[in-house]
Order: structure tokens, then C-alpha cells, then sequence
């Protein structure tokens, strides 16, 4: 149901479609026609121009095959129709000329076809065939005999038994007579036709029909940059060239002629009678671009046999200047342009005196050099950009890493204060001492419940301030190192000795703030916490510029090689003694520690070049 | 009377906790004190006691130790430590009780309260076993099992089952991959605090979630999550950005 009513529909539209063409195209042609002009089979009803008077009009003698028209134009002595025509099955559109100077000369479209008074009697449009109507087709009626043929313009010429056929002597059979076709190719401009009888075998004499091209149709260009060629003078027949080469000397104007890759010039030498030759190679007409090197360039147009009449104008246009004036050219077929600039594009306009409607219009676009092709730009500024993000990139790298070191090593600094606080605030010392003293308030022993108290909040205090500064100075080192050691006595019975080399000016010699109260910790806490005797001894003395600060206890000791896991303190320990290195360079510390089992561990501080002479 | 041995390897200490314990729990009777967790063991067997209180950081061998080492564990533990993180993520995990140095009075009294109770409705404490299992595997966060202490009985959950927990008040309830509701009188922030190292996301006041469960995430609406059983979490503006960090991490 659905498909059917949609076929309905289509149909529909189609129909309307069709009545609407037909009913608009009479109605358009009705209220516009105003003149009929017969001529032979064919009837023109045009309007607005007058018909030239040369003329004499053709008698009406088929109204099926009226042209209709809704334009003329009359150009020079030419006919200019635009027609629609009744052909089965509708109607179809397309450019008819006339010519008046040459009597029957009728133009299908583009093509026109030039014949001698009476050869042909007239052209109709071929009624047969309308499905394979087109431009280029044509039909002709030759001495009441109709011969048919499909002539388009690669020279092919096809029979309606849709033999194929070629350009040269072609035999095709018409009823009982035999056309022979023959397409003259050297000017590319004449057909011959001959017709045969099969019967008899005579043949008729040769009919020659010439067709031009009413667009100037641009065979070839040529650069004349070549080496040695100079000028070039059109004359009608040949072309004139001055040769600038001391080696050739002065040259004769020879004879240009073509084949079909090229144009060459036979010249002779003034001297002694040499011929030279030049070549030029060809290009194909459909360019556009030529190259800036190129700039003189010579066209070569389609030759034709009759030159007499026909001349070649021109016009020539660049962006600038609009000169719509049009030359004549000085030969029929060639012209000649010289220094076109690169980048620049030229319009060029040719048309033939005899048929003035018909212009070709040409584009030549001179390519810009190579250093001025976008590209190029392109390429330099890209060059130039990255070069330019390149060194900005250095420079803005260059500051970065400055800046980078910088932080860097403030925020070194700063791990080094930081560290040392992280170390003095060991939270389970903090808590543990806290909890001393909360069992001396409780077993009521407030004497030393106020001793502990207070040397807890002093070093508490005292961790406060030193965190603000990296170094500290030994005398403050050593106060906070014994006030550490007492609160830890507090909780673990042992004894200790701090012995100072006298000639070390404790006020004057800065170390890292709480450099040996993780070294101390671990002893207390690994060693003289679990044992009765426990001593823990603190020697620092001086060897030359050096300063050793070493840490000892008698405790149960481990073995060194087998540590599986450093504690905190240790790592802490090596970690801002690293630190310390990176940041100072003229002087440095070293550490190392040995151990035995059940003897006791030592460590010592080495800090280099410490002491000031 | 509470039989208790306290176990701390500072003398000051050990006679702080017996001052405080004689001054504000008559019930704690002390029959002996340790130094170290050899003494304690030889003093557990020969006394059978009701209760410890044990220091977790000694010099030659921790509480967790101890603990590990006795067979047949009959007793109550109070830990006591005065900082020791790690200890006291495993201990708040099981839900077992602790006390902190210095001593804070009344969390000694509430301590032992609890402990009292467990020991007279003689309830068999299943706490130690899961903080025992704890230690044996630091690593292998996603076996951990949480102490779940209900009204009447304590769950034990895996952590990698539990969904989500929502707050109400200072109760938590947590949902659970078994469609099981537990419902615990602690603060969400507890837990949060327990539960962010396995991959929770407090996304809203009253919300902490598990990452793992996360279905979906909506954008609309100010963003929101679709969680394993369906139920969707609202995500706090404050912490949007926050929780989009979290989830790009897993």
C-alpha cells in the first residue's frame, strides 16, 4: 500500500513537473516572440533585432521542426539564438548561429560548420535520434540525400549504427551509396566528404567542408626565456627572430612551423648560409601557472587553412590596469607577451573578427619565486619562531634552574632546621619523660618532680629557638645534650661523662643544632636502658683543623655489617650530615660508627677543617 | 578482686599505674609487675591473671610479642604507650582498650570499667586474636579484619567487604557486601581515620566510603556516587575536588 502510493506520488510530481515546463516555456515564448524567420526546414521565431536584409528568408516547410527562441543577439554578421527545440519526447536547449557573410553558415553550439553555396542545402536537426542530441552532434542534408553522422570534437565521427570510426578515410554505408569521410587533420579544419555509389562504384567528387573554431582555441605556449632568443616579430606568414649570441651572429628570419609536439624555426646565418634550428618544446594549452622564469611567453593558437579574413583580437589584462580595448593581434595564430612579474595574474580575452561571441578566456597566473612562496614564508617564520621560542626557552630554562637551585637549596636549609627539630620533638621521648614526671607527682616526690619539669620545658624551649637556625654553637649543643641526658637518667638508671678538649672555644664553634642527641638517643635507648651499669662517655677534642666529637657506650653493642634495618636516628643522622656537605663547601662532616657485641658501640663526628686558626 | 599484672619496662612507670590504680580502682588487685617480656610470661603462667596492662615499646621484645608467645590467652589487656603509631593502629582496629602516658585519670577508670565487665560476664575475647592476626600480616591490607564492637556482640569485618559506613550522630553504620548492617557507637571520624590507608573516601560529613565498591560517578547535580549496593553517596562541595583526586589515584 504504501509503495503504491508512493509511485502515485512520484508520478505525480513528474507529470506536473513536465506540464510546467511546457505551459511555461510557450507562455515565455508567446509573450516575448515578435518576428518569424524561416529558413529551410528549420523556422526561427526570434525577436527584438531586425533580420539583416542580405539575406533571404527560407520558406517554412516543417513546423516540427520549429526552433523556438527567446534571444537573439546580433554580433558583427552573426546570428546569435539561444533556442529551445521540439524534439519526441520534449524539448531541449542549446546556442544556435548564423552567419550572414558566409550565406549558410550554421552554428550548432560551439561548432561551426562552413560550407560552399549549394553543397549543403541546409541543416536540420536530426529528428531520429533526440535521445543523443547534443551539442556537438549535427545532421546533413546533402542533395536530398539525408547523410548523418555525429561530429564531435576529438574528431571522431560516429554513424548511427554506432560504428566507431576514426579520423582518416572512413567508408560508411548509407542506403545504397557510401559516404567517404575523410578529416583532414593538418589545420584541423576541414572535413572531405565523397559519396560512392555501391552499385557502380563511381564516386561523386570531393565536397570540402571547413569548421572552425569560433573560440580561439590556445594550441601551445612557448617560453621564449630560451637562451639567444631575443625578440620575436610576428609577421603574417613567419616570425621573425633576432638571435642575441655573439656565437651565432646574425640569423636570417626563417619559417616557423608546427607539428603536433611542437614549433620549430629554421633559420639561416647571414654569413655563411648555416642553418640553425631552434626548437621549442610544447606545452599543453590547458595550463594556467607558469613559472616566473618563464615570463616571456609566446602563444600559438589553432591554424587555420583561410586566414585571409580572419584575424585574431585580443585582450589583455592584468590586476592593475583593466584595458578592456581589444587588439588586433598581427598574426591570426600566435601572440606574443613579455616581462609578466611573478605573482601576478594576467587575464587574457580572444575572439575572432568573424565570430565575435564566441571569447576564450584565459588565465595565466605567473608563479611566484621560490623565496616568495608561502612556503618559504612560512618556513622562515616558522625557522625564525622556533628560533625565537628556542632561545626564550634557554633564557626562561636558564633563570628557572637558577631559581630551581635557589629553592633548592633554602628548601634544604630549611630540612636541615627542620630536621633537627623532628629530632629533638622524638614524640615518644616527649611522652615518656611527661610520664616520669607524672610518677614522681604521684609517688609525692615534688623536688624532683620540679627538677624534671623544668629541664623537660628548657628543652622544650630551647627546641623551639634552635629550630629557627641550622647551626648552633657548641656550648649550646652540649646544655641542651646534658639537660637531654638527665631526663632520660630519669627513666633509666646509668651514668655519663661529657670531657671537653679545654683549648675548644665552646662559644665560638658552631655545629648543627642537635647533631648528637639522635647518636645519644640510640645509646640510651638500645643500650644503657636495659642494664644496670650502663656509661655513656662524650669526648670532643681537636686533631689540627678538625674537630671529633665522639659518642661511646659500654652497652651490649651489635654487629655493624649485619644491621638489617637503621633506625630513624641513624638515618636522620647521615641524611642531614648529606645535606650538610651539599651546602657547604669549605668544610664537612664525617661519621661512622663501630660496634661489638657486649662491649659497647662507638661514633664519632669528624667535622673537617672546622676550627679557625 | 581483678587479679592484674602491670608490665612496663620503667620501674617509674610501673609504680605510677599501681599508685593511680590503688587510688581510683579499689577492684585492681596487683599480684606482680614485669620489667620485661620474659618475666611477664613466667608471671602470667604462674598467676593466671584477669588482667594486664601492658607497655607495647620494650627494649627486648614488645607487648604484641608477649601476647603472641602465650598459648592460651584467658586474660583482659589494657596497652599503655606513650606514642607508638603503628601500635596504635592495630590496637583501635581490633577495638581493644589502651591507655595513653601520661596517664589520663579517667580514661584509666573507663578502661577498667569495660575490662571488669568482660571478666565477670566472662565473655571469651576475641579481640586479641584479631589484633594477633593483625601484626602476623602488616602487609596484606585487604585481609585485615576491623573490630566491629556492637551492643552485644563484636563483628569482625573484612575490610575489602565492607562498602560504605554512614554516620548518624556519634553512631557509625556500616554496610557491608553481605547486605549486613552494623551499627557501632563511634564517631565517623574514628573510622575515617582507621580506614583512610585501605582506600576510604570521607566524601561527606556523614559518608566514608570504600573506593573499591565506587560503581558510578554522577556529575549531575553537584556530583555523586553510586556505590556496590546501589546507594548513592552525595559528595560535599568542600570535598569535590578532593574526592576526583582520590579517584584518579585507583
Amino acid at each position: 500500500m504504501f509503495i503504491c502510493w508512493y509511485y502515485l506520488d512520484n508520478m505525480r510530481f513528474f507529470v506536473s513537473v513536465y506540464i510546467i515546463f511546457v505551459v511555461n516555456a510557450t507562455l515565455q515564448a508567446q509573450s516575448t516572440w515578435k518576428t518569424v524567420v524561416y529558413w529551410g526546414d528549420i523556422n526561427i521565431q526570434y525577436f527584438a533585432k531586425e533580420v539583416p536584409s542580405q539575406r533571404t528568408p527560407p520558406k517554412p516547410n516543417d513546423e516540427k521542426n520549429k526552433i523556438l527562441t527567446e534571444e537573439i543577439n546580433i554580433i558583427g554578421d552573426t546570428l546569435a539564438m539561444y533556442v529551445y527545440r521540439n524534439v519526441k519526447g520534449g524539448s531541449t536547449a542549446g546556442t544556435m548561429f548564423w552567419n550572414r557573410r558566409f550565406n549558410d553558415l550554421i552554428f550548432l553550439d560551439s561548432l561551426i560548420l562552413r560550407t560552399k553555396p549549394y553543397d549543403i542545402r541546409s541543416i536540420s536537426i536530426n529528428k531520429s535520434q533526440p535521445k543523443y542530441y547534443s551539442s556537438k552532434q549535427v545532421s546533413i542534408l546533402f542533395n536530398d540525400k539525408i547523410i548523418y553522422g555525429k561530429l564531435n570534437m576529438d574528431s571522431v565521427l560516429e554513424m548511427p549504427v554506432g560504428t566507431k570510426l576514426t579520423y582518416g578515410e572512413i567508408v560508411q554505408r548509407g542506403g545504397e551509396k557510401m559516404i567517404l569521410f575523410k578529416y583532414a587533420m593538418q589545420y584541423q579544419d576541414e572535413v572531405i566528404l565523397q559519396i560512392a555509389d555501391l552499385k557502380t562504384g563511381v564516386r561523386s567528387n570531393e565536397y570540402k567542408f571547413s569548421h572552425i573554431d569560433p573560440f580561439p582555441k590556445l594550441i601551445n605556449y612557448y617560453n621564449l626565456n630560451q637562451k639567444n632568443i631575443f625578440e620575436v616579430i610576428n609577421n603574417r606568414d613567419s616570425i621573425q627572430l633576432t638571435i642575441n649570441d655573439s656565437a651565432f651572429g646574425d640569423f636570417k628570419p626563417g619559417r616557423l612551423t608546427t607539428n603536433g609536439s611542437g614549433v620549430q624555426l629554421t633559420m639561416q646565418k647571414y654569413s655563411n648560409g648555416d642553418n640553425v634550428r631552434i626548437s621549442f618544446k610544447n606545452k599543453q594549452a590547458q595550463f594556467i601557472n607558469i613559472k616566473p622564469e618563464e615570463n616571456n611567453i609566446l602563444l600559438l593558437f589553432q591554424r587555420f587553412n583561410d586566414t585571409d579574413t580572419l584575424k585574431l583580437l585580443y585582450q589583455f589584462i592584468d590586476e592593475e590596469k583593466s584595458d578592456t580595448t581589444w587588439h588586433t593581434a598581427s598574426d591570426v595564430f600566435i601572440l606574443q607577451f613579455t616581462n609578466l612579474l611573478p605573482g601576478k595574474r594576467y587575464s587574457l580575452k580572444t575572439k575572432y573578427n568573424l565570430t565575435p561571441y564566441a571569447i576564450s578566456y584565459y588565465v595565466f597566473t605567473v608563479d611566484i619565486n621560490w623565496w616568495q612562496t608561502t612556503r618559504t614564508k612560512f618556513l622562515i617564520a616558522f625557522f625564525a619562531g622556533a628560533f625565537l621560542i628556542g632561545f626564550g626557552w634557554m633564557i626562561y630554562r636558564n633563570r628557572q634552574q637558577r631559581w630551581l637551585k635557589k629553592v633548592k637549596s633554602e628548601k634544604e636549609q630549611l630540612n636541615l632546621q627542620l630536621d633537627s627539630v623532628r629530632s629533638q620533638l622524638n614524640p615518644h621521648f616527649i611522652f615518656n619523660a611527661l610520664a616520669s614526671v607524672q610518677s614522681l607527682i604521684n609517688k609525692n616526690d615534688v623536688h624532683n618532680a620540679n627538677v624534671y619539669l623544668s629541664q623537660i620545658s628548657t628543652l622544650m624551649r630551647e627546641t623551639l629557638e634552635y629550630s629557627k637556625q641550622a647551626m648552633i654553637s657548641l656550648e649550646d649543643e652540649i646544655k641542651m645534650i646534658t639537660n637531654y641526658v638527665n631526663i632520660e637518667q630519669l627513666r633509666s638508671p646509668f651514668t655519663y661523662i661529657i670531657t671537653i678538649d679545654p683549648d675548644i672555644q665552646q662559644s665560638q664553634i658552631d655545629v648543627p643544632a642537635m647533631l648528637l642527641q639522635p647518636i645519644v638517643e640510640n645509646s640510651i635507648k638500645h643500650a644503657l636502658s636495659s642494664m644496670p651499669d650502663g656509661k655513656l662517655s662524650i669526648k670532643i677534642f681537636t686533631a689540627q683543623k678538625d674537630m671529633h666529637i665522639q659518642i661511646e657506650d659500654n652497652g651490649k653493642g651489635f654487629d655493624v655489617k649485619n644491621l638489617s634495618k637503621k633506625g630513624y636516628g641513624l638515618r636522620l643522622t647521615e641524611e642531614r650530615i648529606g645535606l650538610f656537605n651539599k651546602l657547604y663547601q669549605h668544610c664537612s662532616i664525617n661519621f661512622n660508627y663501630t660496634s661489638e657485641i657486649n662491649k659497647g658501640t662507638q661514633s664519632t663526628f669528624i667535622l673537617n677543617n672546622w676550627i679557625n686558626t | 578482686m581483678i587479679n592484674t599484672i602491670l608490665i612496663d619496662d620503667e620501674q617509674n612507670n610501673i609504680d605510677n599505674l599501681g599508685i593511680l590504680l590503688k587510688k581510683y580502682c579499689n577492684e585492681i588487685n596487683i599480684v606482680a609487675t614485669a620489667l620485661n617480656i620474659h618475666q611477664a610470661k613466667e608471671l602470667i603462667y604462674t598467676h593466671s591473671p584477669d588482667l594486664i596492662f601492658l607497655d607495647i615499646q620494650m627494649p627486648n621484645g614488645n607487648g604484641f610479642d608477649l601476647l603472641q608467645s602465650i598459648n592460651n590467652i584467658t586474660f583482659e589487656t589494657i596497652f599503655a604507650t606513650a606514642f607508638d603509631q603503628y601500635g596504635l593502629h592495630a590496637i583501635k582496629f581490633s577495638a581493644l582498650d589502651y591507655i595513653l602516658k601520661p596517664i589520663n585519670i579517667s580514661d584509666l577508670v573507663t578502661a577498667v570499667k569495660k575490662a571488669t565487665k568482660r571478666i565477670e560476664e566472662k565473655k571469651q575475647n576475641s579481640h586479641i586474636q584479631n589484633l594477633l592476626q593483625f601484626v602476623k600480616q602488616p602487609q596484606n591490607l585487604l585481609e585485615h579484619k576491623i573490630a566491629l564492637p556492637g551492643t552485644r556482640e563484636t563483628k569482625f569485618i573484612n575490610v575489602k567487604n565492607i562498602i560504605r559506613c554512614e554516620s548518624n550522630n556519634s553512631y557509625t553504620t556500616f554496610f557491608t557486601i553481605d547486605k549486613e548492617k552494623i551499627t557501632v557507637s563511634k564517631s565517623i571520624k574514628e573510622y575515617e581515620d582507621l580506614l583512610t590507608p585501605y582506600g576510604f573516601i570521607r566524601t561527606h560529613q556523614s559518608h566514608l566510603i570504600n573506593r573499591f565498591h565506587i560503581t558510578k560517578f554522577i556529575k549531575e547535580d553537584g556530583g555523586f556516587l553510586i556505590m556496590a549496593d546501589l546507594s548513592q553517596i552525595p559528595i560535599a562541595r568542600q570535598k569535590k575536588a578532593y574526592v576526583k583526586d582520590a579517584l584518579s589515584l585507583s
